[in-house]
């Protein structure tokens, strides 16, 4: 054991938020939306296969016969999904095709500083900030 | 950001996501998004039957207005939760920001 006496992470280091987006888009539509996050900093993405519940009659005058959706999920700062919000909203509007629904969970906890660095993307080194410097940013 | 939806997550027996959508759509939910699911619960039931058991689940995703959350929480645990053959959980989350829901939704 160190002597050295232990500073929570928090403490002294501007912790920025992070939300869990969700996005859900027509079968094959998940890729481009996962790399919309990647280009966002998203550390990682995970695409999984769902179906839509709309009413069987909307299918039956559309071309497509099986309601198949990419469900994407990844992990933002919340200043990124200001960003990403944007650039989806764009890329839904493209055609009818590309249309679907994005939206944020704020992530309470995590479990560690450095899973929070990974989601966060927090790749460089941050100095602590100094107690001077932390007491001016909080108006002291 | 402030935003007036949240999104419910039912998550029911194979299957039985029918249950769920009917429930939610009779108190006002538009639509939702299945995806598929492996429950991790009742090693007893793996011991009992000597093979492995896939307690194959389906997760229900629906977005809805928060005024009428409570409503649909209360009828999909009535059509398809504990008390049903789904033996659905249901629960809701609060969403900090949402885009693309059609126009007249966003009203």
């Amino acid at each position: 054991m160190s002597d050295k006496e232990f500073t929570p992470y928090e403490s002294n280091h501007r912790l920025r938020s992070l939300v869990l987006t969700v996005t859900i888009v027509n079968h094959g539509q998940g890729d481009a939306v996962s790399s919309l996050l990647k280009e966002n900093e998203a550390y990682f993405t995970f695409i999984h296969q769902g179906r839509g519940t709309a009413p069987s009659e909307f299918y039956a005058f559309s071309s497509s016969a099986i309601p198949r959706k990419d469900v994407v999920f990844g992990i933002l700062r919340t200043d990124k999904w200001a960003v990403y919000r944007s650039h989806i909203k764009e890329r839904f509007g493209v055609s009818e095709m590309a249309r679907g629904v994005a939206f944020a969970i704020p992530i309470d906890a995590v479990a560690g500083v450095s899973i929070y660095k990974m989601l966060s993307n927090t790749r460089t080194f941050e100095a602590p900030i100094s107690k001077s410097k932390k007491e001016k940013h909080h108006g002291k | 950001m402030e935003n007036n939806y949240e999104a419910i997550l039912c998550i029911v027996n194979k299957g039985y996501s029918d249950l769920v959508m009917e429930a939610a759509k009779a108190s006002g939910a538009r639509g939702g998004t299945v995806i598929s699911g492996r429950g991790t619960g009742n090693p007893d039931a793996e011991q009992f039957f000597g093979i492995p058991v896939t307690p194959e689940k389906e997760i229900v995703l629906i977005i809805v207005p928060k005024d009428i959350r409570d409503t649909v929480l209360s009828a999909v645990n009535k059509g398809a939760g504990m008390d049903t053959k789904g033996m659905g959980i249901a629960f809701s989350l609060p969403l900090s920001d949402i885009v693309g829901l059609p126009v007249n939704q966003e009203q």
